[in-house]
């Protein structure tokens, strides 16, 4: 490894560092600004300030926020992120638990995506003008102008509805969850939802990424050489066509993760998105942390590794 | 991840059909809109975990369709002459879901749990008349069950326990039936914080099926319990498949992935009921609705402005088109399934006139906008109301147009649950619509709304009356049926005059199942229905 990327890459990780205290500094902040309390959700029906008074004490939620923070960052260094004030599991277990369903569901969607994304966006650049490049914008228009929730409950009622073909939620069915065509068909849906919107901007970028390299000197220097159209596209125009791209997906990722809280719910997909969203309505103090420290330091994460991808990419992009 | 994509692929050429792999008539799955949170009823708050521990655990009696209470785990029980003594026959062979016997000692841990301050737990204020019951939950230094001179629970021997009270009530037996509570194990329970025990995950009942599985935010599995004392259900296994969106559910439930849910889209219930497959089944409930105020704030105090309140809005019409007709408009605190209903209270009619009358009687004059105004002041407040409840959200927006028209000005504020509950008992509101939960005996939620002692409490909107203070006092200290109906009969009569709230209806609980599943009982309780499960069975009709 040369010493300038040694160099650029300890800075980068002792950043990512300090941008995760901040994170979690203004999320704790923020969530005790929020009005209400777990309180109210933990004693129900039947609540009194007076049972209110004892739930906060157990909780610790009486003392100063400060105090509170630093007991809860002290414990998050030790690995413990404490336990959900609603069910009293381990924070770190619920977001064990999930961590797989939101995987398998917001990578499927980003490979689909790139799948289908890249070869239109080469086919839209390539056959400019044409009807292949209207119909590519068009799907694309399509794609980003649908609300993912509304897009799920219509693929449900076309797929499960009117053609019975796919079942309409769930991960898995009670006694088949090994059998892998099953899980498939329960994939189906969702994995399209998600993917179909994230498709249309990579779509989008690939395309007119492309069609700026098309136009610089090397292309032109490639096909006056003689090789074929096949070969300058893919081969020497795609990868530095790419970069933009890549930046996207990266970028992209908190999109992703967004969109799969919608998802989730309404494929009743039991991912990390759902146990946000449950905890925020529930005021769950310790899995709203959770989880969000784990999403940012994904997204943290991911843009690290696209700003390496791109030397991986171009050799000439280097980090002095 | 290309992999699922390309079988994905592979499987869409090879051609796609529906499969079945669950055992028709013997594997019941029930949709739910969210998950349970705790599945140990001494703990348990929520809707979701009193559905489903409900077929795990059972209680000492349990509620009959008209409200009675039968027995379940005691057997029989006697009431000593001053109403004071409660003892209870324990059914004998019962067991636990781990094969240990069940006995007095587990039904007395139950209750001193409860009555235990370390313990958070929504049903301590339901045993209020325990012997005992303020020295055992003192928030300081409470005493320990020995340390009293009486024991307000007793166990005589393995299958004979009694309860002491320190007054007569009407509502004790009431109080012991499930989901609110359910008997727990000692064996397993003595000496670990109930609040966070593993239990509360892994729990064991006596009740007719027994937990196989709970994976978070999926789907909780049942068995059926073969030695149960009630006999094996007929059903093998219960699945709760944990669906939140309401359309995915119905369309669950259209495609075969579930044979029950609750609470469909009332607009959907007319187009279900033309389902050939499908059944509609309704309950009747004990939650209410109403449209309340401060009523200590001017000018709600005075009795004219409540009472044009209540003649400007027209609740028949927001119950058929709010509530399509599936709830029974409210005349008080009591639903028209209880005993405590009287029937001759009539509510006060729609009659924007008189409203408008009774408004102008208060002192209030029209305004250049339009808006009533007495003393420069205009008739103008906020209506806060819990945004999540739909059919709530719509009844209010109908109130604020039917206020319009008399001249009153309202702002609606919907807020999300956490908030709106903790501005509620903070008494930080004007106006507010709020569908409250009940308990089927009328003591519990009768007193603290009504009772000018719990304006900490429940009595959130300040409400004062002595008369109907002496009426709740009454009817709580005594244990004779008869006396409770008078005194529950002379309150409800004086609310109604007294108006302190718009009291708008009881939604009733929708439910729809696959036709061929036949043994519901709709006990009219908050989620009733689901204490029947033991006995549902498929008949294929």
């Amino acid at each position: 490894m040369e010493p300038g990327l040694r160099t650029y890459i300890l800075k980068r990780v002792g950043f990512a560092v300090l941008m995760l205290v901040g994170v979690s500094i203004i999320l704790f902040t923020i969530m005790r600004l929020a009005p209400g309390g777990p309180e109210a959700v933990l004693i129900g029906g039947e609540f009194s300030q007076e049972a209110a008074a004892q739930i906060r004490q157990r909780l610790g939620l009486d003392r100063p926020i400060a105090l509170q923070y630093l007991g809860w960052a002290g414990a998050a260094l030790r690995g413990d992120l404490g336990r959900s004030f609603k069910t009293g599991d381990p924070v770190a277990a619920l977001i064990r638990d999930r961590l797989g369903p939101t995987i398998q569901l917001t990578f499927g969607a980003l490979a689909l995506a790139l799948a289908v994304a890249v070869p239109l966006g080469v086919l839209a650049a390539v056959r400019r003008g044409t009807i292949w490049d209207t119909l590519g914008s068009a799907v694309a228009l399509f794609g980003v102008s649908f609300p993912s929730f509304w897009l799920g409950i219509m693929l449900i009622l076309l797929f499960s509805e009117v053609f019975h073909l796919l079942p309409p939620s769930g991960l898995s069915e009670y006694g088949r969850e090994g059998d892998l065509t099953a899980r498939v068909r329960h994939a189906i849906l969702p994995t399209l939802t998600l993917g179909l919107i994230q498709m249309a901007s990579f779509m989008r970028f690939t395309r007119s990424s492309l069609l700026e390299v098309l136009r610089q000197d090397y292309v032109r220097t490639a096909r006056a050489k003689g090789l074929g159209g096949g070969q300058v596209v893919w081969r020497h125009a795609l990868r530095n066509a790419l970069i933009p791209v890549v930046t996207v997906v990266g970028l992209s990722l908190p999109t992703l993760v967004g969109g799969a809280v919608l998802t989730e719910t309404v494929f009743a997909w039991p991912g990390i998105g759902r146990l946000a969203v449950g905890a925020v309505f529930e005021r769950d103090y310790p899995v709203i942390m959770g989880v969000n420290l784990m999403v940012a330091a994904v997204v943290i994460t991911a843009n690290l590794i696209t700003d390496l991808a791109y030397c991986v990419i171009d050799p000439r992009i280097s980090y002095q | 991840m290309i992999h699922p994509i390309l079988i994905a692929l592979l499987a869409t050429s090879i051609g796609l059909t529906p499969t079945a792999s669950l055992a028709a008539g013997k594997d019941f799955v029930i949709g739910l809109s969210g998950d349970a949170t705790s599945l140990n009823p001494v703990v348990a708050t929520d809707g979701q975990s009193y559905i489903a521990e409900w077929p795990l655990f059972d209680s000492l009696v349990e509620l009959d369709q008209g409200l009675n209470v039968k027995p379940l785990l005691a057997e029989s029980w006697e009431v000593s002459r001053d109403g004071l003594t409660y003892t209870f026959k324990l059914k004998r062979g019962v067991k636990w879901h781990d094969g240990k016997p069940f006995t007095a000692r587990d039904v007395a841990f139950t209750f001193y749990s409860v009555l235990d301050p370390k313990v958070t737990t929504p049903h301590r204020a339901y045993f209020d008349a325990l012997a005992g019951f303020p020295e055992l939950t003192a928030k300081e230094n409470p005493k320990r069950p020995e340390e009293l001179a009486v024991r307000p629970i007793e166990v005589i021997d393995d299958h004979t326990v009694r309860f002491r009270l320190r007054y007569p009530s009407g509502s004790f037996l009431a109080v012991l039936v499930n989901p609110r509570a359910g008997i727990v194990p000692e064996h397993i329970l003595k000496g670990t914080d109930l609040n966070t025990a593993e239990f509360n995950r892994r729990p064991i009942g006596t009740g007719p099926f027994r937990l196989v599985e709970w994976r978070r935010g999926e789907r909780l599995v049942m068995e059926a319990n073969a030695e149960y004392h009630g006999g094996r259900p007929a059903l093998d296994h219960l699945i709760f498949r944990i669906i939140p969106d309401s359309v995915v559910l119905l369309q669950e439930l259209r495609a075969g992935g579930v044979d029950f849910i609750e609470n469909p889209p009332l607009t959907e219930v007319a187009r279900l009921k033309q389902t050939p497959n499908l059944k509609v089944l309704a309950a009747d409930n004990t939650s209410y609705t109403y449209f309340g105020w401060r009523q200590d704030l001017a000018p709600f105090t005075d009795v004219r402005v409540r009472r044009a309140l209540y003649h400007a809005i027209d609740v028949p019409s927001i119950v058929r088109e709010v509530l399509q007709g599936y709830a029974a408009v409210a005349t008080g605190q009591f639903p028209p399934s209880s005993w405590a209903f009287d029937p001759s209270v009539k509510p006060y009619a729609y009659d924007p006139a008189r409203a408008k009358a009774l408004l102008a009687e208060a002192g209030f004059k029209p305004g250049p906008d339009g808006v009533l105004a007495k003393d420069g002041k205009r008739f103008s407040f906020s209506v806060r109301h819990d945004q999540a409840n739909q059919s709530v959200k719509d009844t209010a927006v109908i109130i604020q147009e039917y206020l319009k028209r008399v001249g009153v000005e309202v702002q609606l504020e919907p807020l999300d649950w956490p908030t709106f509950v903790k501005k509620l008992f903070a008494s930080e509101f004007e106006g507010i619509v709020v569908g409250w939960t009940n308990h089927h005996d009328p003591d519990p939620f009768a007193y603290t709304i009504w009772h000018s002692s719990q304006w900490k409490g429940r009595n959130f909107a300040h409400y004062k009356n002595a008369r109907v203070d002496e009426a709740l006092e009454a009817a709580r200290r005594t244990g004779v049926t008869a006396e409770r109906k008078k005194h529950y009969a002379e309150l409800s009569k004086l609310l109604m005059e007294d108006a302190p709230y718009v009291f708008l209806y009881f939604p009733q609980q929708v439910y729809v199942t696959r036709a061929g599943y036949e043994g519901f009982v709709p006990i009219p309780t908050f989620a009733g229905i689901y204490q029947s499960l033991k006995s549902v069975r498929w008949t294929g009709r």
